[in-house]
């Protein structure tokens, strides 16, 4: 692994390093150890709790706040990570969440203003910098794990973080929790079901119903990216969300022609929850675009995996979690990072199938589980990065109610209904 | 087959500027109030969105979410070919036939290409963004969304046909100028900066190649083009994707083009006494081109069907099996291949040629590929590939709100040919004078 | 691999330097998730669809005959009318704008 050589910066790195933070309003002296002791972290010289204690104080005296502490990677899995279990994106992701923080710790970041944060990301690059070097060149001298990487999703490997679900059927009793979840925590307007639970019968799989929860399945290769005219509709480098930019959309719904999933609900009149009533934290994400919550009039809308968690706006702790997974107490939904093994997407997938393994002793020749999963629509070609557990609804399979209805839970299935009596309201008076 | 009208004179080729009859201020009215209507109706839709339309989601929803508005905005850019098929076919292959009505089809492409303009306008969710996000949007995302190829395409076919106008109209209004109004003289003036009777070689070299240009990216590259691809591309839906979409819609184009260019020369031809200036061999030429294209549309329709009913992938099937199950369908049909019948029954027997019948069918052509234009775009938008959906096929009648603007936008045409036919002589002096005829 | 990362950090340095950079759409690209910058429009638009407007105008300016006049004058169509038409739909988009948005 790592020498001593790597680790520390070289000396004339180390002078342009002070140039460069000395640029800065801040101490570059404090920025130079901080960046060299990250990288001590990153070899597993120094644990991470022993690095937070280390300069929380004098973050604390130059910057006014540390918000380092929230979310330490957990030193167990990082120091796996180092040994070899871990895949390549373990280290980097975490690093990258973590010196994001950094770096607006340094700017004294506030959080409630989307627009300082891009002046952070220029301001006090310098000093971030240094230490996503730091990080980031262990994380690429890490041997990778292949088998680990990727379990769900496509199994493409990757940098940083892509998040994504694995979404067990085998476990969903259709109670449509996370639809309920996702409504308010979005402030959805009727019938703009984001999260849609089908629940249906297919002739292939026997007499019984079936439930398939439907989020936005965050395509890798979306049609939808391609054909919006303006870019609204977009990927976002940094985690693979796609996401829609509402102050750009135009509102054609080409997007939404054009995706194979029929996920996307567009705003074709005033929303029920007023503008006034939403937070900016769950709406500017951490590019300062407006990409969460529920849309504006006259602009696409659609699940988002809860953007504003992601980029820790709702709390650290909720960083990684979506409504309806919080929501769902049959433990069918499972939201995280593909590209870290022991996310749990990945965990859960790993842990059902060894839970049903086939038996081998008799019949070699099968696999070693009898679990099933697979993606909708895998032949489109789009990559969803949403994995189900279970039986893929066959081309017979229909739509059928479930156990627990729509409207018992406040909920509206056809969209259509709603938007005829918006339609004959807006005839009469102003609605 | 050559018809000669030379023996018309420049006063009955200025006509419709010297007079106005209460005839044109009556129709002028009709105009303003069809576009009244459709105003009074937008204004709800900008007021409350667009759900004032019967629009709504596929997917859960129950709905599609594009309807009329795209239906009709391809029909406008089908009507728009009439322009460039008249104008090649005089400029470049020397049918001179049909001189006549060669600028009434450039002006008919004009306003045609306004109103597809137009109903994209409407048909967006946010219009006051319509040139703030799309411009700036544009060097990227012109490499990639297919609808930009569209704006990229459409602006480039408006630029083109208003350059050949504004070229071709110099050499007239030189020479009608003593017959033209002199209220209007700032117009003339403009238009005709710099204007030398040396130029006229070059200018008609350069309409040349405008011309040469348009024929090959109007109807291979728009409406055989990228006007198909917004649908051929997607496989979500079944109807939609595939190679016969291009042809398909092409010959549909070209049919209601033909169309619209029958409706308003008759138009014109009734209005001003023009039966020398537009002779009916005119319109039995434009009567063979329309049964001709007619043919090549029924043949593509058949096509798809075909494909689409013998062992196609189900949500195909399903989709066919829908269409040909429409009564409305059926219509579209119909009324084409009546003209069709007709004109080729006439070109056989010629005593059985009628103007007003072949304006007649013209006007049901005209509906026929609306219809068409309108189904495909909402039926295949009902057949989904993905069909778990209990609202798949989702349901889509057009509201009152859309349909105003079909009118609204026939009293925009009718409007911009009662304007401009005051200012700009609406057939051109070449029609009744050979070139190089000149004198003032 | 004992090389390369000490030459990663000033490069890493330099490029946070110009933070926003990565919004831009040239160097999207770049990324696993992002489309690359040249997609099947930089060809069919660029490439097919253009090509007989390029003809046109090279003709226009190389034929026989020419006039240096008519041709800037039909350049100048070509450019005006494009002008002409997205700045008045720009005003009219944003009348609507101010008084529906
Ligand atoms: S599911 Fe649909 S909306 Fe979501 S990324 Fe894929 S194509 Fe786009
Ligand atoms: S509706 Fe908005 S996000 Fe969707 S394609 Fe159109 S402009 Fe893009």
């Amino acid at each position: 692994m790592s020498t001593d050589d790597d680790i520390d910066t070289p000396p004339d790195d180390e002078e342009r390093h002070r140039r460069l933070l000395d640029e800065t309003d801040y101490d570059t002296d404090l920025g130079l150890e901080l960046a060299r002791d990250a990288q001590r972290v990153t070899a597993g010289e120094l644990s991470e709790a022993a690095f937070y204690r280390r300069y929380h104080d004098r973050i604390v005296e130059e910057f006014e706040m540390d918000d380092r502490e929230i979310d330490l990677p957990d030193p167990d899995a990082l120091a796996a990570g180092e040994g070899g279990d871990g895949g390549v994106g373990d280290g980097s992701g975490d690093a990258g969440g973590f010196l994001d923080r950094l770096g607006d710790a340094l700017e004294g970041f506030d959080p409630d203003d989307g627009e300082s944060r891009r002046s952070v990301m220029k301001k006090g690059a310098a000093a971030g910098a240094l230490a996503l070097g730091g990080l980031g060149s262990t994380g690429g001298a890490g041997p990778g794990d292949g088998t680990a990487a990727g379990a769900a999703g496509s199994g493409e490997e990757g940098d940083g973080t892509r998040w994504g679900m694995t979404i067990n059927l085998n476990n969903c009793d259709g109670c449509l929790a996370c639809m309920v979840a996702c409504d308010q925590e979005h402030n959805l307007s009727r019938g703009a079901n984001w999260m849609y639970v089908f629940a249906f019968e297919d002739e292939n799989q026997g007499e019984e119903t079936n439930f398939l929860p439907r989020t936005c399945q965050h395509c890798t290769d979306s049609p939808c990216t391609k054909v919006c005219p303006v870019g609204a509709r977009h990927t976002r480098e940094e985690d693979g969300l796609v996401l829609t930019d509402y102050d750009i959309c135009i509102g054609c719904r080409y997007c939404e022609v054009s995706c194979p999933y029929g996920v996307n609900y567009f705003q074709w009149g005033e929303p029920d929850v007023p503008e006034s009533e939403i937070d900016d934290d769950h709406q500017i994400d951490d590019r300062g675009r407006w990409v969460g919550s529920r849309p504006p009039e006259g602009v696409m809308g659609k699940c988002t995996f809860c953007v504003d968690r992601q980029d820790g706006q709702m709390g650290e702790e909720k960083i990684g979690t979506t409504a309806c997974e919080e929501a769902c107490t049959m433990d069918a939904i499972h939201f995280g990072d593909l590209n870290d093994p022991e996310s749990p997407p990945n965990r859960h997938l790993r842990e059902y199938r060894e839970s049903q393994e086939n038996d081998r002793s008799d019949y070699p020749n099968r696999k070693e589980h009898t679990v099933s999963t697979f993606q909708l629509l895998e032949e489109r070609g789009t990559d969803p990065n949403v994995t189900f557990v279970g039986n893929a609804p066959s081309q017979d399979a229909r739509q059928v109610d479930g156990p627990v209805t729509y409207e018992e839970m406040g909920l509206t299935d056809n969209r259509k209904e709603v938007l005829d009596q918006g339609a004959e309201a807006a005839g009469g008076e102003t609605a | 087959m050559s018809v000669d009208v030379t023996g018309v004179d420049r006063d009955t080729l200025v006509r419709p500027i010297r007079t106005v009859s209460t005839r044109y201020l009556a129709a002028l009215s009709v105009a303003l109030g069809m576009i009244g209507v459709w105003l009074f109706f937008y204004l709800q839709q900008l007021r409350h969105g667009l759900i004032v339309t019967n629009l709504a989601d596929w997917g859960s929803g129950g709905g599609v979410p594009w309807g009329l508005y795209i239906g009709a905005f391809i029909w406008w850019v089908g009507i728009a070919h009439g322009g460039i098929i008249l104008s090649a076919a005089v400029r470049l292959l020397g049918m001179d036939t049909y001189q006549p009505v060669a600028r009434l089809a450039e002006l008919l492409t004009i306003a045609a290409l306004t109103c597809a303009g137009i109903f994209i306008l409407i048909h967006v969710g946010r219009p006051d963004r319509l040139v703030t996000s799309v411009i700036p949007a544009w060097p990227t995302r012109v490499q990639w969304s297919p609808l930009m190829w569209d704006v990229t395409v459409i602006t480039a076919y408006f630029v083109l046909t208003a350059t050949y106008l504004g070229l071709t109209i110099r050499y007239d209004l030189h020479r009608l100028r003593n017959r033209l109004p002199n209220r209007l003289d700032p117009i003339y003036d403009v238009l005709l900066v710099g204007y030398s009777e040396t130029e006229d070689a070059v200018v008609e070299r350069m309409v040349w190649w405008i011309a040469f240009a348009i024929i090959i990216m109007a109807p291979l590259l728009l409406h055989g083009g990228v006007i198909p691809w917004l649908f051929a591309l997607l496989p979500s839906m079944a109807g939609w994707a595939g190679g016969v979409q291009g042809p398909s819609f092409l010959s549909i184009a070209l049919t209601s083009a033909v169309s619209g260019i029958i409706i308003v020369a008759a138009a014109f031809r009734y209005a001003y006494g023009w039966a020398e200036l537009i002779p009916e061999a005119v319109f039995r030429g434009l009567g063979q081109w329309l049964g001709f294209f007619s043919l090549l549309f029924l043949w593509l329709q058949l096509q798809q069907v075909i494909t689409g009913i013998f062992a196609a992938p189900t949500t195909l099937q399903h989709a066919t099996e829908v269409k040909i199950a429409t009564p409305l369908y059926w219509v579209a049909i119909g009324v084409v291949a009546l003209a069709m019948l007709y004109v080729f029954a006439a070109s056989l027997r010629p005593s059985l040629f009628s103007l007003p019948l072949l304006v007649a069918l013209s006007v049901g052509v005209l509906a026929g590929t609306l219809i068409e234009k309108v189904l495909f775009v909402v039926e295949g938008l009902m057949h989904a590939h993905f069909d778990l959906y209990a609202g798949v096929p989702g349901a889509y009648t057009p509201s009152a709100v859309e349909l105003s603007a079909l009118v609204g936008t026939v009293g925009i045409v009718v409007l911009f040919f009662l304007v401009v036919s005051k200012v700009i002589p609406v057939v051109e002096l070449h029609a009744i004078e050979d070139h190089g005829e000149v004198e003032g | 691999m004992t090389a390369a990362p000490a030459a990663l950090p000033p490069l890493l340095a330099l490029a946070s330097l110009s933070a926003p950079l990565p919004a831009l759409p040239l160097l999207a690209g770049s990324a696993d998730y992002t489309l690359p910058f040249v997609g099947p429009g930089t060809y069919l638009i660029f490439g097919i669809v253009l090509l007989p407007v390029y003809v046109m105008v090279g003709a226009w300016f190389l034929g026989d005959p020419s006039d240096r006049f008519a041709n800037l004058l039909g350049v100048g169509y070509l450019a005006g009318l494009t002008t002409v038409l997205w700045g008045s739909l720009l005003v009219a988009t944003l009348v609507i704008g101010a008084v529906f948005f």
